[in-house]
């Protein structure tokens, strides 16, 4: 565990050091700010952060992956990798110290958007289940983005790669959904089974549906399983 | 190899690691018909390598000789292909964890991470390696290494030389039985190559070091034996008195007028090649006696016993670069051959 804390540490201290880490911080805090400021905190709206939690979940589809886009890419570049592998830590180790560390930006970047909430807070009567459960279902969702992220850096030998594989393979999800619908209704309800966001919109709007902290436990797990085993048989190659 | 020695449970790491009685085995490195392909590509064919403790081992080789993935084998990071590799009498690939704790690794070209601190960065593997990292063991290695006035540094502002130290420094921070350094000194001005080599030497007291480089100089300072390497197969191995051992039938002499005499009076046994004679009154003389693989101590004692006088005596030493580039065209050629 040590060793993990060590790895998450090591990368979350890179990730704020980064002018990425900021850049990405920024662009999120403004445009849910934009988002908060002409959808929600008006009069006569409902006090709910759903709006703002749907469409932070869209943002994370940009956010996740670059954050982890150099996680294990840039690690390769530097030559650090190797004195990762050659250290007593396994690769499952490795893999979940960075994915914890991605997690972790996740956290602070959500916990920043907590002056909207105290500002609704002070203005209206906003339903704390409902925030927690958006909040929740954003982190899930956002962790999901980033096990998927740490996958494509673990395939691609390119931080943009790596980034345009993550975005590009939910982008196909959620549109292969939609396509699939007119197609064949069969391939529809798989597809509508795989994709995170209509999961999503039930947190935000308070339901905590345990067939979805399922799916996204499950699907954080196969990704980081996958990306274990593709750096692991990179041993063998 | 069979696992003996006593065997230790770290609770931390949650493994074994059997230590072994260096009085029974003494290689702490040892590789037996190691290889790996890469694709159809074979990288390392067949590699055997013994490093006992106490020693430098030099692992010689051009560029794309196989010495960089014959080190990636023995740390754990390539599996080979074939054949097997132990790290202080423990496998390489069936006990991976157990082996890398006893191992400091120093890559190509001393990776570090550039935006962290010195200390920092120490703390960072101490912690990998589950060391109390505070106490005892950086304090201790940023002294060996002489980094104690950068500690504060950020490694990225650094200089190479500071840099390589850095990463050396981090390699020997859970006190290694096993050093494993590729080119340490690659890149360096010679006031930190001297600085690098002194200390590699003072690590070599109690110490299994492999050292791959193909600085000939470097191997002739530092290394107890050889083992050079093209094409990932081993050209040859053993000290560099072996390896560089010339004709050992022609002795090189240095000895008075009247021993001169004698070995020309016994021409029917010597064979003076080549005559010197020098300024000082002292001959140096080539020469070769009949039937003989080492003629040196008959030709000592016939001087000797026939009142004559002998400063020196020596078999010419072939120079470790033209044995080098020998092996490399005679392999060059068997291979062109095959």
């Amino acid at each position: 565990m040590r060793s993990v804390l060590a790895i998450t540490g090591r990368d979350l201290r890179s990730l704020f050091l980064s002018p990425a880490g900021y850049v990405v911080t920024a662009l999120f805090l403004l445009l849910s700010g934009i988002i908060f400021m002409r959808q929600i905190f008006l009069a006569g709206q409902p006090a709910s952060m759903s709006q703002m939690l749907d469409f932070d979940a869209l943002l994370l589809l940009f956010v996740c992956p670059a954050l982890t886009m150099r996680s294990i890419c840039e690690e390769r570049r530097q030559g650090t990798w190797e004195l990762l592998m050659a250290s007593p830590p396994g690769m499952g180790r490795i893999v979940i110290g960075k994915f914890l560390a991605a997690t972790g930006f996740l956290i602070v970047l959500l916990g920043l958007t907590f002056p909207y909430v105290i500002l609704l807070e002070v203005y209206g009567r906003p339903d704390p289940g409902e925030l927690l459960s958006g909040y929740l279902g954003v982190l899930l969702m956002g962790s999901l983005y980033l096990a998927s992220g740490i996958l494509a850096s673990a395939m691609s030998g390119s931080q943009t790669i790596a980034f345009l594989l993550t975005v590009f393979f939910w982008i196909l999800i959620g549109l292969a959904r939609v396509g699939a619908g007119s197609l064949n209704p069969a391939l529809a309800d798989i597809l509508f089974a795989i994709e995170p966001y209509a999961r999503l919109q039930d947190f935000t709007t308070g339901l905590i549906d345990t067939a979805n902290i399922v799916y996204f436990i499950a699907g954080i797990s196969m990704f980081l399983l996958i990306a274990i085993s593709i750096l692991e048989m990179g041993r063998r190659r | 190899m069979p696992q003996q020695g006593n065997e230790q449970f770290y609770p931390f790491l949650r493994i074994r690691v059997f230590h072994q009685d260096f009085h029974q085995l003494t290689a702490m490195i040892k590789a037996e018909r190691l290889t790996r392909r890469f694709g159809g590509l074979t990288a390392v064919d067949q590699v055997d390598l013994n490093v006992p403790q106490g020693s430098v081992t030099g692992f010689l080789g051009p560029n794309g000789a196989g010495k960089t993935t014959t080190m990636r084998m023995l740390c754990g990071v390539l599996t080979p292909t074939s054949g097997q590799a132990w790290i202080n009498g423990i496998e390489v690939n069936t006990h991976p964890e157990q082996t890398r704790v006893q191992i400091g690794y120093l890559p190509e070209s001393a990776p570090i991470y550039p935006e962290m601190r010195v200390e920092e960065y120490l703390r960072f593997r101490a912690r990998l390696y589950h060391i109390e990292e505070s106490v005892k063991s950086i304090p201790r290695v940023l002294d060996q290494c002489g980094l104690t006035h950068v500690r504060r540094r950020i490694i990225g502002q650094l200089s190479r030389g500071y840099r390589q130290r850095v990463a050396l420094s981090a390699a020997l921070l859970h006190e290694p039985k096993v050093l494993i350094l590729d080119e340490p000194t690659a890149g360096l001005d010679p006031t930190q190559i001297d600085t690098i080599r002194s200390l590699i030497a003072e690590l070599s007291q109690d110490r299994a070091i492999l050292l791959s480089t193909h600085v000939l100089s470097e191997v002739e300072a530092l290394c107890d034996s050889i083992v050079m390497i093209a094409g990932g197969r081993v050209l040859a191995s053993g000290t560099l008195e072996s390896l560089c051992a010339g004709d050992e039938k022609v002795c090189e002499v240095e000895i008075d007028a009247a021993g001169l005499s004698i070995l020309r009076a016994d021409s029917s046994r010597f064979q003076l090649v080549e005559v010197i004679e020098q300024e000082d009154g002292w001959c140096h003389c080539q020469v070769t006696a009949a039937g003989l693989s080492d003629p040196r101590p008959v030709i000592a004692s016939t001087v000797t016993s026939g009142g004559g006088r002998l400063r020196t005596i020596e078999s010419p030493r072939q120079p470790l670069e033209e044995v080098f580039r020998s092996l490399l065209t005679s392999d060059r050629s068997e291979r062109d051959q095959a």
